[in-house]
């Protein structure tokens, strides 16, 4: 499924560093953060690409081939899409949940090191 | 000299005034009681002391005469308590007349009148006459005596009876008003309008300052402050011209301090918007707002046209910057309720007698504007022109108007709050509330710009209500009208986080005073609908639920109104009032009609529509439109005017300076094919770019719900060890979870 490219287009990042921040990723800088980002995103792309194409309609899945190739009906896609959001949405949110608890561990095992460091 | 008070005509007095007669006959009734035995006791000039005099104090025509007369009518029914002398008019003094002079011959009047039961005091007053007579001789007359000797018992004499006339006037005025059984009464003179005798200004003053420093004497004065400070300027200005006005200014206040001081002062103000509007000159019946709706009935009978002046005298407020285009004098305020009187029929046709009307009612609103703008404005070029339309006959079958064309009054609005950032990639609308309006105008042949006063861009605004009543606005060679710049301004739009130049919801034109009021109103009452700011099909459909507003005379929104409808729904109802009120020439409706071809298709964008929906709308609106002027049922509009405003709303989107074409407008390429717009070919360059935008956002939408809070969120300003620590580990966690697939 080509659906990293629509993901980044999408240009929610505001949105994805405010999760960022969320789990505990504030002393990033900004450009440290949109690197970050890019990474989720990628994994995020690939995991959900990879399930939703079990799920999928193959009508939908033909559809946004054409339109990555730079042919087909944009507007019956999102049609498409639309009305195959529920398994879309499960599934993201699925994946970004996993990402989430991982990510949170991650920012607290650092910061836990940082402040024995700092103790010491 | 003096004038009797006719009794019958002041029995009826403007509403207005009644309180202030109360409050100042109070005043007067505790100067009666402050005027004890303690300020009497003694003779002579020990027993002056602070002089006190009354003073009405307003601009010309707040009606200062006719409160003056009203008091003085009220305090002759009390008799026993108070003489009141007729009231003086010092532009009619002749040149040997004074104040005191006058003072004394009514007083004798009034001795006269009644010789039997005051024959004591006429004597009295012929010998206090004489004494200030022979005080007032002037030096040359006495030139004339046979000898040195004569000369010098003469002018001993004189400046004798300067002296003793204080004392003979006090003891005089003792016996006149004291009363065996009741207490003592007040001598009131009432003097109107001292300032239209300027050259005796000088002496009037020091006079009433004797008059008030008398024990039983209360003048009581009504002048127009600034007139009177003038006068006094000039004056001072002759003897003094080596100080600067300020410092004489200072000096005359205290002189007018010494002589009236602050406790008895009434200032007249200018009348409410609500005074005005339920004004009635004394004895008539009807108020000025009723007389208005009137007026506006029978003249959009007359020219076919909805003509609604209410807005001229809505009592409950107007925007900050707008006041009501009517006079606030009630002089002025009279010839209007004159004009507008139905019972005092004017000779002529229908369309004549609306024609003098008109053309009264433009010669009194205009004058704020024409006094501000005198530079532009002269008897031969006014800032309306009525031209009568008449037929072979010679009669007027049709009345033509004008706005003067070298007017450059600009509208500056104001909104109340800043817009807030939004999240990128969002589709959002923000609104503000219209917070208030200023006029400004270049002044002629310069660049400099002058804010005009709150009156003078009412009555403008007023005049082109007139105008665009009688002549469509296409017609017009230049009107000034809150339009598509004032509503951008009110508004931040984003599509999928495209910053655009705020085009997609135009609010119709307004252009008469009374469209300008209805119009911030709904606006305002749209923004305070609070709108969740990314709801963008609820805002497009609450704006044509204005425009309908707008166009009923409605002046608030509710929710209620537009939400159960869907979005084509409301455009359905929108086309078929089009089609009800086009070949209408009202401004109103005019403005709803250049809505509706231009301005609404401006919200057809994809961000909205889908491009299927779009096409069926974008053809009925056109097929619509183009039946208009195939048969010219749209009033005042050509063919070739459809798409200007369309055209010039999207001329301010494109970047002119690098000629790109911004990628948001791709959005729009669908209906500027259809309706035919100039600018289609160049959205077709971005329509492709659009939609992949469009197509990565809807599947963006997918993955992460929109959530409502646009706080931002704050990152470290600088790299630190942490953030460092924090990214490696990070990054290598997600590249372990990707293995682990």
């Amino acid at each position: 499924v080509p659906y990293g490219p629509y993901m980044a287009a999408s240009g929610r990042s505001a949105l994805n560093l405010e999760l960022l921040a969320r789990w505990g990723f504030r002393e990033l800088t900004r450009a440290q953060a949109d690197l970050l980002l890019k990474r989720v995103n990628d994994l995020l792309a690939s995991r959900v690409g990879h399930e939703a194409s079990q799920y999928l309609s193959d009508p939908a899945l033909e559809q946004f081939e054409a339109v990555r190739l730079g042919a087909g009906d944009e507007s019956s896609l999102i049609k498409i899409l639309d009305a195959e959001v529920p398994n879309f949405r499960a599934i993201t949110e699925r994946h970004l949940g996993q990402i989430g608890l991982v990510m949170e561990r991650v920012a607290r095992e650092v910061k836990n090191e940082m402040r024995k460091e700092a103790s010491r | 000299v003096t004038n009797m008070i006719d009794l019958d005509a002041f029995e009826r007095l403007p509403d207005n005034l009644a309180a202030s007669v109360d409050s100042i006959t109070e005043a007067i009734r505790d100067l009666r009681v402050v005027e004890t035995p303690s300020r009497r006791s003694g003779s002579g000039l020990a027993a002056s002391t602070a002089p006190l005099a009354v003073a009405i104090m307003g601009d010309r025509g707040t009606g200062k005469t006719t409160l003056l007369n009203a008091v003085c009518v009220t305090l002759q029914e009390e008799a026993d308590e108070y003489i009141v002398l007729p009231i003086m008019r010092p532009e009619s003094f002749g040149y040997h007349d004074t104040v005191i002079s006058t003072f004394l011959a009514s007083l004798y009047r009034w001795v006269a009148a009644d010789a039997t039961e005051r024959s004591f005091a006429i004597e009295d007053i012929t010998r206090v006459s004489r004494i200030y007579a022979s005080s007032r001789t002037p030096v040359r007359a006495l030139e004339a005596s046979h000898n040195p000797i004569d000369f010098a018992e003469d002018s001993l004499s004189v400046s004798r009876s300067s002296v003793s006339f204080l004392a003979e006037l006090a003891e005089l005025l003792r016996r006149i008003t004291s009363q065996p059984l009741s207490g003592r009464r007040l001598i009131v003179v009432p003097i109107d309008d001292p300032d239209l005798a300027p050259e005796l200004l000088g002496t009037i003053l020091r006079d009433v300052r004797t008059l008030g420093s008398m024990p039983g004497i209360v003048p009581l004065l009504c002048f127009s402050t600034a007139d009177m400070q003038l006068e006094l300027l000039a004056e001072r200005r002759k003897r003094y011209d080596w100080l600067p006005n300020s410092v004489l200014n200072r000096q005359i206040e205290r002189e007018l301090d010494k002589v009236f001081p602050h406790k008895y002062r009434y200032e007249l103000r200018p009348l409410t918007v609500f005074e005005r509007a339920i004004f009635v000159p004394p004895g008539r019946r009807g108020t000025l707002g009723r007389l208005v709706g009137l007026f506006s009935d029978s003249l959009s009978g007359l020219i076919d046209a909805d003509v609604d002046l209410g807005a001229w005298l809505r009592a409950s407020g107007y925007l900050p910057g707008l006041t009501s285009p009517l006079p606030a004098n009630p002089r002025l305020l009279v010839q209007v309720w004159e004009s507008l009187n139905p019972s005092n029929p004017l000779p002529g046709t229908r369309m004549q007698v609306a024609s003098i009307i008109i053309q009264r009612l433009i010669s009194l609103i205009e004058r704020p504007l024409v006094l501000e703008l005198s530079e532009d404005f002269s008897d031969d070029s006014r800032p309306l022109v009525i031209t009568e339309v008449t037929d072979a006959q010679g009669s007027v079958v049709a009345l033509e108007a004008q706005m003067a064309p070298n007017n450059n009054l600009r509208l500056i609005i104001s909104r109340s709050k800043p817009f807030l950032n939004t999240r990128s990639g969002e589709t959002a609308v923000q609104t503000s509330r219209l917070s208030g309006i200023t006029g400004d105008v270049r002044r002629k042949g310069t660049d400099e710009r002058v804010g005009l006063s709150k009156e003078a861009v009412s009555a403008h605004l007023a005049l082109q209500e007139l105008a665009v009543q009688l002549t469509p606005m296409s017609e017009q060679r230049r009107l000034t009208y809150l339009g598509e710049d004032d509503w951008r301004f009110l508004q931040d739009i984003r599509l999928s986080g495209h910053q655009t130049a705020n085009i997609s919801f135009l609010a119709p034109p307004a252009t008469t005073f009374s469209d300008v009021c209805d119009l911030s109103d709904i606006w305002n009452s749209l923004v305070d609908l609070n709108l969740p700011i990314y709801d963008f099909h609820t805002y497009a459909k609450a704006h044509i639920a204005l425009a309908l507003a707008y166009l009923d005379s409605q002046r608030a929104l509710r929710a209620q109104g537009f939400e159960q409808f869907e979005y084509v729904e409301l455009f359905e109802l929108a086309l078929s009032r089009y089609k009800e009120v086009r070949s209408r020439r009202s401004g109103r409706q005019d403005a709803y009609c250049t809505w509706f071809e231009d301005h609404l298709p401006l919200q057809w964008h994809t961000s909205l529509l889908t491009e299927e929906v779009i096409e069926t709308l974008a053809e009925r609106h056109l097929a619509t439109v183009m039946e208009g002027f195939a048969d010219s049922r749209r009033a005042g509009r050509r063919r070739d005017d459809f798409l200007v405003y369309f055209d010039r709303a999207m001329r301010i989107a494109l970047r002119e300076s690098d000629a790109g074409t911004p990628t948001y407008l791709g959005g729009y390429s669908k209906v500027a094919r259809i309706l035919g717009s100039s600018y289609a070919d160049r959205f077709d360059t971005v329509a492709d770019e659009w939609r992949m935008h469009l197509l990565g956002e809807r599947a963006g939408d997918v993955i992460v719900g929109a959530s409502d809070d646009p706080s931002t969120s704050s990152f470290a300003e600088e790299a630190t060890e942490e953030g460092k620590r924090l990214l490696e580990r990070a990054m290598k966690a997600l590249d372990q979870m990707e293995t682990d697939d």
